[in-house]
C-alpha cells in the first residue's frame, strides 16, 4: 500500500529530529509579500487563480520538508508576521489553511527558524505572568504561549492579532499543565509532523477560538476550568499555570475578522482534480465575501450553520446533525459499514482509518442548512491503496467516521470536497452577501 | 420515564465536597465506577446533575455552565457502563474515564496523524471510545462492551 512509506518515514523523523521544522525567512516589510510559499506545484498540478490584493495562493502539495511528505490533501499558504507596529517581519510558509478552526497558530520551531521573535502576551491581571493556551482536538491537544503580531497576507492586515505559538521544542518555559493533558486524549500534537505544517491558519466560521465561556468564566457558579476555559496565566519562573479568563478581543482570533475590510469570511478556490489524483493543486484563498469584484457569492448554495458551526447531512438514511466542511481534514469522513476499510498492518496501523472499496463507488449525500436550504452532493470513493506515493491531491479518499449516535453524528467534508469548487466560509456575527454568518456556501468552479 | 430529581452543584459545594472529594477519591472509577463516582464527576466540573431511572439503566445528565453535556449510563446496580458528551469544549476525560484512562491513552497514542484531527476512534474488546468534532463543537462516546446491560443498544442511548 502506497502510503505506508510516508508514515514510516514520518515517525522515524519524529524520533530522530524531535519533529522540528524549518519555517520561513526574516524580511523587512518591503518584501513582505507571500513569496515564501515553497510548496511547489509540478507539471501535472492544475491551477486556478484569482487575482487582487485580497488573494493569496492556496497550494496542495508535500508541505514542509520536516514532515517529509507524510500524508496528502493538505492545503497551504504563506503568512507574514511582524512585531506589532514595526517593519520587523518574517514569512512563514507551509501554513495549513483550516476551515475547521479559528485563529493563527505557528510552530515555535518555524518562528525560531525565521529569526523573528515575538513577545509573549502579559497577563493583564498579573504583570509577572504570560498567557498560554491549551487547544483541544478530538485526538489530542496543543500547548504554547499567546503572542501578539501584525499579520499580513498580500494586501490584508490584522493589526495586533493574538497568535498562538505551538511549543514544539521547549521554547516556552511553562510546561503543559495536567489539566491540559486531561482533556480528550493526552496525546501532544506539538509538532510540525502532527499537522504536516509550520502552522495552522484557522479561517472557519467563528471569530474567536473559544468565545464567551473563556471570557466570562471566573465566577463562583462558572469557575475557569477545563470545562469552560482553554487559557492559562503562567509564571515562567515557577513553571506554574492556572486557568484565567481572556476577553473576546484578546483571545486567539480568526485573522480575517480583524481586517479593515474583506473581514466577513473567506473563499477557498481549488481546481478540479482527476479521480486518480495528481501531484498537487494550486488555487486561491480569497478574503471577504461579496466585498469586491472578485469574491461575489453568485449563485452558490448557502447553508447556514448552527451555534457549533455545523449543519445537517443526510446520508444512507442517517441524519447527521453535526456535519461540517473542513479543509483541515484530508479525506471525506463518514460512517458506512458497507464499505471495507483498508487493512492495518504493523507498518501502517492507520490504514483502517480509510476506505478501500474493491471498485470505485459513486455516492451522494444531501446537506441542509439551518435556513432550510438543501443541496445534494455527489462524490466518489476509491481505494487509498490505488493512490500513488507521489500524488498529494486526491478527490476520492474517504474514511469511516464514528458510528451514528444520538449525540453528534457527522459527515466531515474534508479537502476532497473542495476540488473543483469555490467554498465560502462566512464568520459568525458578520453579514456576507446578504446572509448572516455563520454559514458555508459552495459552487462548482 | 419516571420523574427525575434536579440537584444543583452549589448544594454539593455547601457540603464541602469540592476539592476533598477529588483529592481523596480520584481512583473511584467513573467509567466502570459506581453512582457515587457520578456525583464526584459532577462536582469536579462544577456542573448540574440530573438523574433519571430508565427501564434498563440509570441516566445521569451533567451539564456545565459553559454548555458541555455529559451523560453517564449506569447499570441497575449502579455501575457506569457508558458515557456520551457534547459541547463547545471536551470534558475532562481523565476524570470521566477513571481507571480506564490509562488504557485509553495507550490506545490513543498511536492514532494521531496529520489531516485526521477530527476523530479518534478506538475499538478494543474491553473499551470503545469515539472522540470526534472540531474546535467549539466536540462530541463523543465511550463504553465498556461487557458491562452493557442485556437489551440495551449503545447507539440508541439518549
Amino acid at each position: 500500500m502506497s502510503h505506508r512509506y510516508r508514515w514510516i518515514v514520518l515517525l522515524g523523523l519524529c524520533a530522530l529530529a524531535g519533529c522540528g521544522g524549518g519555517g520561513g525567512s526574516s524580511s523587512s516589510l518591503g518584501s513582505a509579500s507571500s513569496s515564501g510559499s515553497s510548496s511547489s506545484s509540478s507539471s501535472s498540478s492544475s491551477s486556478s487563480g484569482a487575482s487582487g490584493s485580497n488573494v493569496v495562493a492556496l497550494v496542495v502539495g508535500p508541505g514542509p520538508a520536516a514532515a517529509n511528505g507524510g500524508t496528502f490533501n493538505i492545503p497551504y499558504t504563506s503568512v507574514t508576521l511582524c512585531n506589532p507596529g514595526t517593519t520587523t517581519c518574517a514569512v512563514i510558509a507551509n501554513v495549513l489553511v483550516d476551515s475547521g478552526s479559528y485563529g493563527l497558530r505557528i510552530m515555535a520551531s518555524a518562528l525560531q527558524a525565521s529569526g523573528l521573535a515575538l513577545p509573549n502576551t502579559v497577563d493583564p491581571n498579573n504583570a509577572s505572568n504570560s498567557i498560554a493556551e491549551c487547544l483541544p482536538f478530538a485526538d489530542g491537544y496543543t500547548w504554547g504561549p499567546v503572542t501578539v503580531a501584525d499579520v499580513r497576507m498580500n494586501g490584508e492586515l490584522a493589526s495586533s492579532l493574538s497568535v498562538n505559538i505551538i511549543d514544539d521544542g521547549s521554547y516556552y518555559a511553562a510546561t503543559v499543565p495536567t489539566s491540559c493533558t486531561s482533556i480528550n486524549s493526552s496525546t501532544s500534537l506539538n509538532s510540525v509532523s502532527a499537522f504536516e505544517a509550520n502552522g495552522v491558519l484557522g479561517v472557519g466560521v467563528f471569530d474567536q477560538d473559544c468565545g464567551d465561556s473563556c471570557a466570562e468564566c471566573g465566577s463562583v457558579n462558572s469557575p475557569c476550568n477545563s470545562s469552560s476555559d482553554i487559557y492559562y496565566s503562567c509564571n515562567t519562573t515557577t513553571n506554574s499555570c492556572a486557568f484565567t479568563p481572556v476577553s473576546l478581543t484578546a483571545q486567539v482570533r480568526n485573522p480575517v475578522a480583524l481586517f479593515a475590510s474583506d473581514n466577513n469570511g473567506v473563499i477557498l478556490e481549488l481546481p478540479g482534480v482527476p479521480t486518480t489524483g495528481q501531484t498537487g493543486a494550486s488555487g486561491s484563498l480569497i478574503f471577504g465575501i461579496a466585498t469586491q469584484s472578485n469574491n461575489g457569492l453568485g449563485s452558490a448554495t448557502v447553508l447556514t450553520a448552527d451555534d457549533f458551526g455545523n449543519f445537517i447531512t443526510t446520508f444512507n438514511g442517517q441524519t447527521l446533525d453535526s456535519s461540517f466542511i473542513d479543509s483541515g481534514s484530508n479525506g471525506l469522513f463518514f460512517a458506512d459499514s458497507s464499505i471495507p476499510t483498508c487493512t492495518s498492518t504493523t507498518q501502517n496501523p492507520m490504514a483502517n482509518q480509510f476506505y478501500c472499496p474493491s471498485s470505485p463507488l459513486s455516492l451522494q449525500a444531501t446537506n441542509q442548512g439551518q435556513n432550510g436550504t438543501t443541496s445534494t452532493v455527489q462524490f466518489e470513493i476509491t481505494s487509498l491503496s490505488s493512490l500513488s506515493d507521489t500524488f498529494y491531491a486526491s478527490p476520492t479518499i474517504g474514511g469511516p467516521a464514528a458510528p451514528s449516535s444520538t449525540l453528534g453524528s457527522y459527515f466531515d467534508f474534508g479537502l476532497p470536497f473542495f476540488y473543483g469548487k469555490n467554498v465560502y466560509v462566512a464568520i459568525d456575527g458578520k453579514t456576507a452577501g446578504g446572509t448572516a454568518g455563520p454559514y458555508y456556501a459552495y459552487i462548482a468552479n | 420515564m419516571k420523574p427525575s430529581y434536579f440537584r444543583p452543584a452549589p448544594a454539593l459545594c455547601a457540603l464541602g465536597l469540592i476539592g476533598t472529594a477529588w483529592l481523596s477519591a480520584p481512583a473511584a472509577a467513573h467509567l466502570g465506577g459506581d453512582a457515587d463516582s457520578v456525583a464526584v464527576d459532577s462536582t469536579m466540573m462544577r456542573a448540574q446533575l440530573r438523574s433519571t431511572p430508565m427501564q434498563s439503566y440509570q441516566l445521569h445528565e451533567i451539564t456545565t455552565a459553559s454548555g458541555t453535556q455529559v451523560h453517564e449510563y449506569a447499570t441497575p446496580q449502579g455501575t457506569v457502563f457508558a458515557l456520551t458528551w457534547q459541547g463547545p469544549l471536551p470534558p475532562n476525560l481523565r476524570q470521566l474515564f477513571g481507571s480506564y484512562y490509562a488504557r485509553y491513552q495507550s490506545a490513543a497514542a498511536t492514532q494521531t496523524r496529520p489531516g485526521m484531527h477530527r476523530a479518534l476512534i478506538i475499538a478494543e474488546p474491553d473499551l470503545v471510545v469515539q472522540s470526534t468534532g472540531h474546535l467549539r463543537a466536540f462530541h463523543g462516546r465511550a463504553y465498556i462492551p461487557n458491562l452493557v446491560p442485556a437489551g440495551v443498544t449503545v447507539a440508541d442511548l439518549p
